[in-house]
């Protein structure tokens, strides 16, 4: 019988927790929400300390090494590149003050008076130690560059105290965004001594857990509002509701749609874009999606108007190819819709690949991320339509990370992909057949051809031609089936102030604020 | 009956037990051949409408019918409870009944066994299987069955064991009866109504469990229906959607509740005779 009592009371627990939380988190929240009523100026303050919901652990420290968009958006607070991207997306000066661009020499001057957050000043040592370190060039071979793009580098020279001349091999106007890449003080890689100059320092990072960061004091450009900031692991969207219910999540930036309409009179939601690429990724080298005509197919099945109606409750941005919108001038918005749905299409499709009776098809999608798996369940009601028989597995991130991303064990995969604002850095990087990321397996000597040509003018017009006949041709030959740029729904605590978006996937923590109240 | 009525209390956790786990099981069995709607249709226009017509009880974040949900989630949660109950019910009672009938060093070794995994906190245990073998409805059975084998083979032993002590046992040994044969004929009939009272509570716990692992993620994949996921996914609209909770958690609690009495009664039922 004690069993019994004990599963009674799991059942209970499971049916009426959340209830419970939900109810005791209104009460707290109508309260503030009543003292925010009464404060209409928005003056900023300093001082307070936030928390933030984040989807997923941090995957390294290492500036350098950080792969997962979710942990380098959090780091983008704590590290600085030579120039930072602002909330138009443009690269201003950052670590440098200045700097100058001609053909294959870029030069900077180091900013004056600059400070790492262990006290000691920025040195044209650190920016070559960093930027060598990025392209592979520690052990002067250049073979394994931990920033791609840094593989068009040639040598960094060190010309005085505060100048710093990056050689390159052949002209790049597109190296700019990349040289964001985090500064950190020479040799600290060694013994993970790692320091940024950020407008916040890195506190602690509890695995599993959470990442705190605090204001720094001698940041050389607009201090931050707020003394510390800490991140706060999710499991998933719906622990983070009841959470921001009960009062102890202030901002949480991946909300549903259905979510964010719970949320409302509670916390402001906030909507932008998460500038990300989500689509329904298809490896190459699994049969049978290495048949153009299956993948094709796959596309036409998919109706991503009623996608973004269900999960993104029409907010999304459509996509057709393998940019997204914020990359304005190079993404080409007309191959949108390329594949309308049609579900006769793709029968006809499946029958010339002589799979009139569908086929199996498994979609692994990281668990943690809520919107990658609803769409997951969306799809695999849409294949069924052509009587492709899709079946969802759900992965953790880090295995995710590791049999999907790096070991391309799968055979189709949900998920967003992020990027700086250089279209190489999309284009190239995922789908160029030698590069390291190409975990969709695209090998297409046309496209790598493309790829070489785009990144060796220096022309801007050729430039915008040649990675729109990149687009087209991912789109042609239905390199993924690709679906919307999701829409960022950020809700934050009423008290709060100056959430800013970005066109690229950061969380600037440095312009939040507290009202004056 | 009437005559009955006077005799004896009338066995209420009987009645209602079978009452209600019948209805659930009804419309588990009725999901193979009809639905309201197809449960996992979508339908973006319908997202989470109130219960009415024509969707009963409402609609859940996807547009999918809860009532065509919940019979078909009933259907697979179910349909574990039973297979995971009868496959670790028979090995359990084997184990069981052998360990307990000729003692000595077999029972001390199927015995510390039994501790070993009993020892295990169950959920661990589970977790492990299907880190071990991936996730899937195969493997969630497998897990369970090796989870729920020694509390039956606990449960069945120390019946045999207090049978052991009776007269007719000792009689029919004494008339040179084979051990199998006093298994079969006297040991195994007596311990019927013991045995099918844990397999309704075996079904609870079933139930539950499957309904923690799924909620986990871990159980029933997406977008196949298990009362557990439906809880699970319905979760973050509690405040807009109540209602896309309340299905599933009702037929949880119905099949816990139905199977909790039924065994209770079996029980009484059991000590009538």
């Amino acid at each position: 019988m004690k069993k019994v009592r004990s599963a009674v009371g799991l059942l209970a627990l499971t049916l009426f927790c959340s209830v419970i939380l939900c109810g005791c988190g209104d009460d707290k929240n109508t309260g503030s929400q009543a003292s925010n009523g009464n404060v209409s100026s928005s003056e900023p303050t300093y001082g307070g300390s936030v928390v933030v919901g984040i989807q997923q652990d941090l995957d390294s420290l290492d500036p350098h090494k950080a792969v997962a968009a979710g942990t380098k958006e959090l780091l983008f607070n704590v590290y600085e590149g030579l120039v930072k991207p602002d909330p138009t997306g443009d690269y201003k000066p950052a670590v440098a003050s200045d700097y100058t661009v001609d053909d294959t020499e870029y030069t900077f001057t180091l900013r004056e008076g600059i400070t790492f957050h262990n006290g000691n000043p920025v040195t044209t040592e650190d920016i070559k130690y960093s930027i060598d370190r990025c392209a592979g060039l520690l052990d002067g071979s250049g073979k394994e560059p931990l920033v791609s793009a840094f593989s068009v580098i040639k040598r960094v020279d060190i010309v005085d105290e505060s100048v710093v001349k990056i050689i390159l091999k052949e002209a790049d106007t597109e190296l700019l965004p990349f040289l964001s890449a985090a500064i950190i003080p020479k040799n600290s890689a060694e013994d993970h001594s790692f320091s940024g100059t950020g407008p916040f320092e890195e506190v602690e990072w509890k695995e599993q857990e959470s990442y705190t960061i605090r204001k720094n004091e001698n940041y050389w450009g607009d201090p931050a509002y707020l003394d510390e900031v800490t991140f706060k692991v999710v499991a998933n969207a719906n622990t983070a509701v009841a959470e921001m219910q009960a009062g102890s999540i202030d901002i949480y930036p991946y909300m549903t749609d259905e979510q964010a309409a719970s949320m409302d009179g509670i916390y402001n939601v906030l909507e932008g874009n998460m500038n990300l690429v989500q689509a329904l990724f298809l490896n190459h080298a699994e049969k049978p999606l290495d048949d153009k005509r299956v993948r094709q197919a796959i596309c036409y099945a998919l109706n991503r108007e009623e996608i973004n109606t269900i999960v993104a409750g029409g907010r999304g941005h459509l996509i057709g190819t393998g940019l997204f919108s914020g990359f304005t001038k190079y993404y080409q918005s007309d191959l949108t819709d390329y594949y309308s749905h049609s579900v006769e299409k793709a029968k006809e499709l499946l029958k010339e690949a002589g799979l009139e009776d569908g086929f199996d098809l498994e979609i692994t999608v990281p668990s943690n991320y809520q919107f990658h798996v609803d769409t997951a369940q969306v799809m695999t009601e849409q294949l069924k339509q052509v009587g492709i028989r899709a079946k969802i597995r759900q992965v953790e991130w880090a295995t995710w990370l590791s049999d999907v991303y790096a070991g391309r064990k799968y055979q189709s995969t949900v998920v967003g992909l992020d990027s700086t604002l250089a279209p190489k850095d999309m284009l190239a990087k995922f789908y160029q057949s030698s590069s390291e990321k190409d975990f969709v397996n695209y090998s297409n000597p046309e496209y790598d051809e493309l790829c070489e040509k785009a990144a060796a003018t220096t022309d801007d017009d050729e430039k915008i031609a040649y990675y729109g006949e990149m687009q087209k041709m991912l789109t042609e030959d239905a390199v993924s089936a690709y679906v919307m740029d999701p829409p960022l729904l950020v809700a934050v605590n009423p008290k709060l102030e100056g959430y800013t978006f970005y066109p690229l996937y950061v969380m600037d923590m440095a312009k939040v604020y507290y009202q004056h109240s | 009956m009437g005559r009955k009525a006077y005799g004896k209390k009338r066995n209420w956790n009987l009645i209602f037990g079978s009452l209600i786990l019948g209805t659930m099981a009804l419309l588990a069995v009725v999901s193979l051949w009809y639905t309201p709607f197809d449960p996992n249709a979508m339908n973006g226009l319908w997202k989470n409408t109130a219960p009415g017509l024509p969707h009963l009880l409402g609609t859940d974040h996807f547009g999918r019918d809860v009532f065509s949900r919940v019979m078909a989630g009933s259907k697979n949660t179910l349909l574990i409870a039973c297979s995971v109950n009868l496959a670790s019910s028979v090995i359990g009672a084997a184990v069981g009944v052998i360990s307990g009938y000729f003692g000595g060093w077999l029972d001390e070794i199927l015995m510390r066994v039994n501790d070993a995994v009993l020892a295990f906190p169950s959920v661990l245990l589970a977790l492990l299987v299907i880190s071990i073998f991936g996730v899937g409805m195969h493997n969630l059975v497998f897990a369970f069955v090796i989870l729920f084998i020694p509390s039956y083979a606990r449960m069945m032993r120390g019946e045999v064991i207090r049978m052991k002590a009776m007269e007719y046992i000792g009689s029919a040994q004494a008339i040179g009866m084979g051990s199998w044969r006093i298994l079969w004929k006297h040991v195994l009939p007596n311990a019927r109504g013991t045995y099918l009272a844990s397999v309704a509570i075996g079904i609870t716990n079933a139930v539950l469990a499957e309904s923690s692992m799924s909620y986990l993620g871990l159980g029933i994949q997406p977008p196949t229906a298990s009362l557990g996921r439906m809880l699970a996914e319905s979760q973050g609209y509690m405040m807009r959607a109540p209602w896309s909770a309340l299905g599933p958690g009702l037929a949880i609690l119905g099949i816990a509740l139905g199977a909790g009495l039924l065994s209770e009664g079996i029980r009484v039922k059991g000590q009538g005779f």
